[in-house]
């Protein structure tokens, strides 16, 4: 697939998108960028503001098996990955594939399951394969987990391991509407139920264009642009835990997606800042985090990047 | 803007500054110079307005005729190259603004000013002619750069016949600022070096003067009339300063520098026999000092002395102390200093003399011996020398006496004839009367010897011509004298010199430029060729001194402080302003780093930059993408313009990249004033 074409079908998912989350335009171009990026999507925010219709709706635009998991503190990592039971007819051990073989599974509420369920996705998010048993079972390509969760202060949680957190690509936070928007969202709700939208892209189109995002062409000094700001996290005062080498992989991919999305062969320092809240916030530790709450990870980024210089 | 204005432009400058050079040329009048500024703002109006069609024969023709008229103007009139010669440059740059067309037109024009500037250099001494040549440098530079561009360009584009707009800012203040900034500094850069850079004895510069003057009037054996060979010489030997003395002592005249003694005299030469000389004391490096004498009042003489083919040091009689990059010095038994062998190149000395103190100087039996020796057949002279002194009795007074008869009754002539005398001596003396400063001090010597007053033949040189424009004394080969010098009891050896005034006085006189020319020479040979490792040595001791008297005055300041408080309030003031001027600094320097961009990015981008900051007053943060910048100008333009940017600078196509919408956009901002839309 060339670029013209892949950034053509970006922007049909994008379109899409807009069509089930209105006016949240920056939040559904990112959320496909973080599909693009070959990794995977945190949507965190209160209840009620979309996460789930965004979920869904990158779940429908593409034309590929999908699966839904809604998970409780009593969900077992068995209901995600699949058991092994005995086949009486056969007489042997069969694999029954969980819900997690699918290629794009809606992980609803991540952060209401036990420690113990949420890290059987760990294998999975990042090697693409389940093991059970000794037996290794290739997750289907292109496979993308979306993963929606309220903040850490909401009673009954448990909160994500960083090394799972470390494996999203982009932690999103829709927010509220604004006045006008939700009026729209009031006239729409009130006169039908939100129109079902159609797949516009194949499983097959999207593992292309994760292809085609590599031959966005990166000029060095952005690259660089890259590393400063990642090298920034890790030297900052008030962060603790600095971005990983994955958190640059997914920065400079990310950045890529968008630069796809915009029609653009080539990176701008726009596409870096635009993903670099999104990608990063979620990889670090503020240390002031625990008293102020996680909004801080935002604002030491935020002045990061205004400290950061563009090269031009 | 288009190339041709451009070289119109610096095509002017350059007239400018060749012009203000042939301003400071002293030999060329007021009213030719008004003249030729008339004439030249004439043409030059002509060739900024439109090159007139000028037939290139006729200027050819025209040029010859000048040519003529100037040389007949050299020859018969002026007789002065440089007055002639620059009067015919300035009208030829005013007739070749007339044509200039071709690229060997300009190259003429330039060539022409070139000389104009060389002129100004040979004519002039004024400060001024440094700003000129710095202005011709950096216009020089200009005028380089445009044609090379021009040249560039035209190799580049050779099918399209278009010309292309250069941007009016290529001679902004940053182009001004740079070539001006880096002509000054490499000025300066090669004087720090010229005067860091550590010695080498003998340098290329050195080759030259390895030739040495040849003369003998300074061997151990002079022929009487030797001298009187190089009385027609005006080659230079040494140039003295006295620059710790008055007026008073530099118009004492004449200064005897003494050169070699000489005690024997055989009837025909005169001969050095007491060969015993002593080694100097080196009290310090480079320093020699004659311990037994006193260094009061001592007259300082710098001496710039030409390879002369002796090994004698010039210097006023009774030296004391002599400073100059010797290893080893000699002091013979004539008082006369010298080095070991023959310097075969200029050599740099300080002398302190007490030329009218009493020195007490015992003399030996032998020398006594050699100072009273007489030649053969000296009767008749023995009996001038008494009947001169009847009735004296001290010796100063006889041999005043004696110096006073020679000096009175003598003509000096160079050219001496054979008389009937038995030897020339007594020609000088009883025949001819006439002769020249040899056969003077010879005959005083030898009066001296009959009446038993030891003395001796000292050959050196008169101080010879005051050079105004340096301040300093040129002495050359005509200014080789002899005297004599007399051992008075009490007074040590005293100068006489009987040589009649008339001789004293130098048979030629030379012109200002003559002179002007030899200081810019002296200068040359004492500040640059001989800019010696001493030299550093002092100017570091000076540097340190003067530190040490800086700190000396901070230490009484600050001890003041404590009880003035009108300088407290000053120290305070200076407190103060240290930090603000290196905040100052500081600043200037972060914002001159920010200035400073790699080559990547396209250059109408940073002008679309000025000009919004210019007009707008709005400047791009460190931080902000020139997208978000765009966005916050709200300018069409701008955003247009930072799509193009963006391609060239973070897309693939490198600069190389070229879009025709740019000059437009650009022209576009600059008459909408960048307004937002």
């Amino acid at each position: 697939m060339d670029f013209n074409e892949a950034s053509k079908k970006s922007i049909q998912i994008v379109e899409n998108l807009k069509l089930a989350l209105k006016g949240k335009d920056e939040v559904c171009a990112l959320s496909t960028a973080a599909l693009l990026s070959g990794g995977h999507l945190l949507i965190e925010d209160v209840p009620g503001v979309g996460k789930t219709t965004l979920a869904h709706g990158i779940a429908l635009s593409i034309d590929a098996s999908f699966k839904r998991i809604q998970f409780t503190s009593d969900l077992l990592p068995s209901d995600v990955i699949g058991v092994t039971i005995y086949n009486q007819k056969k007489g042997e051990f069969e694999f029954r594939h969980g819900p997690i073989f699918s290629n794009v599974v809606l992980a609803d509420e991540i952060n209401r399951a036990t420690p113990k369920t949420q890290s059987a996705l760990l294998e999975a998010m990042n090697e693409k394969q389940v093991s059970v048993e000794n037996l290794t079972y290739e997750l289907p390509s292109p496979f993308f987990i979306v993963a929606t969760q309220n903040p850490l202060e909401f009673a009954g949680t448990f909160p994500l391991p960083e090394s799972q957190l470390d494996r999203f690509s982009m932690r999103l936070k829709i927010g509220y509407p604004t006045s006008e928007v939700e009026k729209e969202i009031l006239s729409s709700a009130s006169t039908s139920k939100a129109s079902p939208l159609k797949a516009v892209v194949s499983g097959d189109d999207i593992a292309k264009m994760q292809e085609a995002i590599s031959t966005v062409h990166v000029e060095e000094d952005l690259s660089n642009l890259i590393v400063e700001i990642i090298e920034a996290t890790r030297h900052h005062d008030e962060i603790s835990i600095g971005a990983s080498p994955r958190g640059s992989i997914y920065l400079y991919r990310s950045a890529q997606a968008l630069a796809l999305i915009r029609e653009r062969d080539f990176l701008t320092p726009d596409d870096i800042l635009d993903v670099a809240i999104p990608v990063l916030s979620h990889r670090i530790s503020s240390t002031l985090s625990a008293q102020t709450g996680r909004g801080q990870n935002e604002e030491v980024l935020r002045d990061i990047l205004t400290k950061t210089k563009i090269p031009v | 803007m288009s190339f041709n204005w451009y070289i119109r432009t610096v095509t002017i400058a350059l007239v400018s500054v060749g012009f203000m050079a042939t301003l400071l040329i002293e030999e060329v009048g007021w009213g030719f110079k008004a003249g030729c500024l008339f004439a030249t703002v004439i043409t030059g109006y002509l060739f900024v307005k439109r090159p007139p069609k000028f037939s290139h024969l006729l200027w050819n023709i025209i040029a010859v005729i000048i040519f003529a008229v100037f040389i007949s103007d050299y020859i018969l009139l002026s007789k002065d190259l440089i007055a002639s010669g620059s009067k015919f440059l300035m009208v030829l740059v005013a007739l070749k603004l007339l044509d200039v067309n071709t690229r060997r037109d300009f190259l003429l024009l330039f060539t022409i000013i070139i000389f104009e500037v060389l002129a100004a250099a040979a004519s002039t001494v004024s400060p001024l002619f440094f700003a000129v040549l710095c202005l011709f440098i950096i216009t020089s530079i200009w005028a380089m750069m445009i044609f090379n561009l021009k040249r560039d360009h035209e190799e580049w584009s050779k099918q399209s016949s278009s010309e292309v707009t250069l941007p009016k800012s290529l001679f902004g203040a940053p182009f001004i600022a740079v070539t001006g900034g880096i002509t000054i500094a490499s000025v300066l850069i090669t004087f720090i070096l010229f005067m860091i850079i550590p010695r080498m004895s003998v340098g290329f510069f050195n080759i030259k003067s390895l030739d040495t003057i040849k003369t003998t009037a300074f061997s151990d054996t002079v022929k009487l009339g030797e001298l009187g060979t190089i009385k027609l010489d005006p080659t230079i030997v040494m140039r003295i300063e006295l620059p710790e003395s008055s007026e008073l002592v530099r118009k004492k005249r004449p200064l005897h520098m003494k050169g070699a003694t000489l005690d024997t005299y055989d009837g025909i030469n005169w001969k050095r026999t007491l060969f015993k000389r002593e080694k100097v004391t080196r009290t310090r490096m480079s320093v020699f000092e004659h311990l037994g004498r006193k260094n009061r009042d001592a007259i300082r003489q710098d001496i710039m002395l030409e390879p002369v083919n002796s090994t004698v040091l010039f210097a006023l009689p009774d030296w004391n102390r002599i400073e100059g990059g010797f290893i080893r010095l000699f002091n013979d038994r004539g008082d006369a200093i010298r080095v070991p062998t023959v310097p075969y190149r200029k050599t740099k000395y300080s002398v302190w003399s007490t030329p009218d103190g009493i020195i007490e100087d015992t003399l030996n039996e032998q020398d006594m011996m050699a100072y009273l020796a007489l030649p053969e057949k000296t009767e008749l002279i023995m009996a001038l020398a008494k009947e001169v002194t009847t009735n004296m009795t001290e010796d100063i007074d006889k041999a005043r006496a004696i110096e006073a008869h020679l000096k009175g009754n003598y003509g000096y002539s160079l050219t001496t004839k054979k008389g009937e005398g038995e030897t020339p001596l007594n020609d000088f003396l009883f025949y001819t009367k006439q002769g020249y400063c040899e056969q003077y001090a010879t005959a005083m010597a030898i009066m001296l010897r009959t009446i038993d007053i030891p003395s001796r033949l000292v050959t050196g040189y008169l101080e010879g011509q005051w050079n105004p424009f340096g301040d300093y004394y040129v002495v050359r080969q005509q200014d080789a004298h002899s005297w004599v010098e007399a051992y008075i009891k009490d007074l040590g050896w005293v100068t006489f010199d009987p040589t009649a005034n008339s001789g004293l006085i130098n048979a030629f006189s030379y012109s200002k430029l003559t002179m002007y020319m030899d200081t810019l020479i002296w200068r040359w040979n004492r500040h640059i060729i001989n800019y010696s490792f001493e030299d550093q040595v002092s100017g570091t001791k000076g540097i340190e001194s003067r530190i040490s008297a800086l700190i000396k005055t901070i230490k009484s300041f600050s001890s003041d402080i404590k009880t003035n408080s009108k300088k407290r309030g000053n120290l305070l003031l200076i407190v103060l302003l240290i930090p603000i001027t290196a905040v100052m600094v500081i600043f200037y320097i972060n914002r001159s780093k920010k200035r400073k961009h790699p080559d990547k990015t396209p250059l109408f981008y940073l002008k679309m930059l000025a000009v919004i900051k210019k007009d707008n007053g709005m400047e791009r943060l460190d931080h902000e993408t020139p997208r978000a910048f765009a966005e916050r100008t709200g300018i069409m333009e701008v955003t247009e313009l930072t799509d193009i940017f963006e391609k060239i600078r973070y897309g693939n196509k490198g600069l190389e990249y070229k879009s025709d919408t740019i000059p437009g956009l650009m022209e576009k901002l600059l008459i909408n004033k960048a307004k937002p839309a």
